[in-house]
């Protein structure tokens, strides 16, 4: 079984927009695989993003801190993160680390989607 | 033929070695000195010193019990016989309980009574299994004993808690696998959900910068993580020996800068701080020993 497992594919909605589906368990270890994945579509120019987090099942600081790490060069290159799939255990984590305000957070890709074209 | 009245203790060695099983055998007397072939009840043992299992024998038959019986040391004790139930039989015998061999080094291995399951022992104390209940002392020769049926009452509120410890590797790769057997353990005995999933992530972040900080990744260095169970709540110990660093030290986390600076690390302490009830850093004997504490009640 992987432990993390990540599909990065491009928005049915808008092909200039990044999809990444996180499934498993994103934590010191795992983050690595994910970190590359992030540069490989910012040396393709690509910087909106959108993360699921629906499949997560384990997230730590290591994780989290990736999102942090990467969020100042995707917003100077006019992109950024937007977060779909939240659920209960990890939307505690956002709160405790005042990721609420930083991030914003969809009920849907749709929804990250049109808030991406009205950027 | 009266009642018993004695109970006669005859061991097959008087200076036995601390932890180690000999075989007793104990008659029930009147009080002419004859065998009572009709006693049959059970009796209490109680040393004046150390340890004694099992704290309980019987049926006796025919007014004789034969069985082994562990004695923990070291010195002189008075190991006191007692019937239980209608009778008032008693008898005791002085024990000169030998410390002699050299004592296992720590962490060592040693198996529950009760059901067998080995744990790495740290230090010589008095365990609960999480497995089977079984409460029993495990001494500095690695043997387990037994403290059914009832520990001495001293001991009780220290085995009101359960321990577990585990050492391991300092490599990332092996977080998801402390993380299980650590949420495997809470959810064994019994504490909610999301006090687990909370002392998952604090430890995980504890273990992590250990393996990232204290030990740069070298892989042929030893984390040691001992948990600490009771009706109050959990602690977790997570120690290295490592440089001193007291992680509890480290900056408050500016998220606005964290962005600006593209940092990716300092999140963990603010995470530890914030799903904790209580951490607190020791240096103690060459270690470095981070203690997170969550209070909350098993079911």
């Amino acid at each position: 079984m992987d432990l993390l497992n990540i599909e990065v594919v491009d928005s049915a909605q808008n092909a200039e927009i990044v999809v990444f589906r996180l499934k498993g368990h994103l934590d010191a270890q795992t983050v690595r695989e994910l970190e590359g994945s992030f540069t490989l579509q910012l040396q393709a120019a690509r910087v909106r993003w959108i993360v699921d987090l629906g499949g997560l099942d384990y997230i730590s600081s290591a994780g989290l801190g990736s999102f942090i790490g990467v969020l100042a060069e995707l917003q100077a290159k006019g992109g950024n993160i937007f977060f779909i799939g939240m659920t209960p255990k990890i939307e505690k984590i956002f709160k405790m680390l005042g990721f609420m305000r930083i991030f914003k957070i969809f009920a849907s890709e749709a929804e990250a989607v049109r808030a991406f074209k009205g950027a | 033929m009266s009642a018993a009245e004695q109970l006669v203790l005859a061991p097959e060695t008087e200076s036995p070695h601390s932890g180690e099983a000999f075989e007793l055998e104990v008659l029930a007397a009147d009080g002419a000195g004859d065998v009572d072939e009709s006693f049959g009840g059970e009796a209490a043992l109680q040393p004046s010193a150390g340890m004694v299992s099992p704290a309980k024998i019987g049926p006796f038959k025919a007014g004789l019990w034969r069985g082994k019986v562990t004695l923990t040391g070291p010195g002189a004790t008075h190991l006191r016989i007692s019937s239980l139930g209608g009778g008032k039989a008693s008898g005791d015998l002085l024990f000169k309980v030998r410390d002699d061999k050299p004592a296992a080094k720590p962490p060592f291995n040693a198996a529950c009574p009760g059901c067998g399951l080995t744990l790495e022992i740290q230090a010589p104390d008095v365990y609960r299994c999480h497995r089977c209940g079984e409460i029993y002392f495990v001494d500095r020769w690695a043997h387990s004993i037994s403290l059914k049926p009832r520990p001495p009452e001293e001991l009780l509120d220290a085995a009101a808690t359960s321990r577990v410890s585990l050492s391991f590797p300092a490599d990332v790769n092996l977080l998801r696998a402390v993380r299980t057997f650590l949420v495997a353990v809470l959810n064994e005995n019994g504490y909610q959900q999301e006090m687990i999933n909370d002392l998952e992530i604090a430890a995980d972040e504890a273990v992590t910068n250990v393996v990232e900080h204290a030990y740069g990744y070298d892989n042929g260095k030893t984390v040691f993580v001992e948990l600490r169970l009771d009706k109050s709540g959990v602690q977790v110990k997570v120690k290295d020996h490592g440089p001193a660093f007291d992680p509890l030290q480290g900056e408050v986390v500016n998220l606005d800068q964290h962005i600006a600076a593209r940092r990716r690390g300092g999140l963990g302490l603010h995470l530890m701080q914030s799903l904790m009830d209580r951490l607190e850093y020791r240096r103690e004997d060459g270690f470095n020993v981070l203690t997170l504490t969550k209070h909350g009640e098993p079911r």
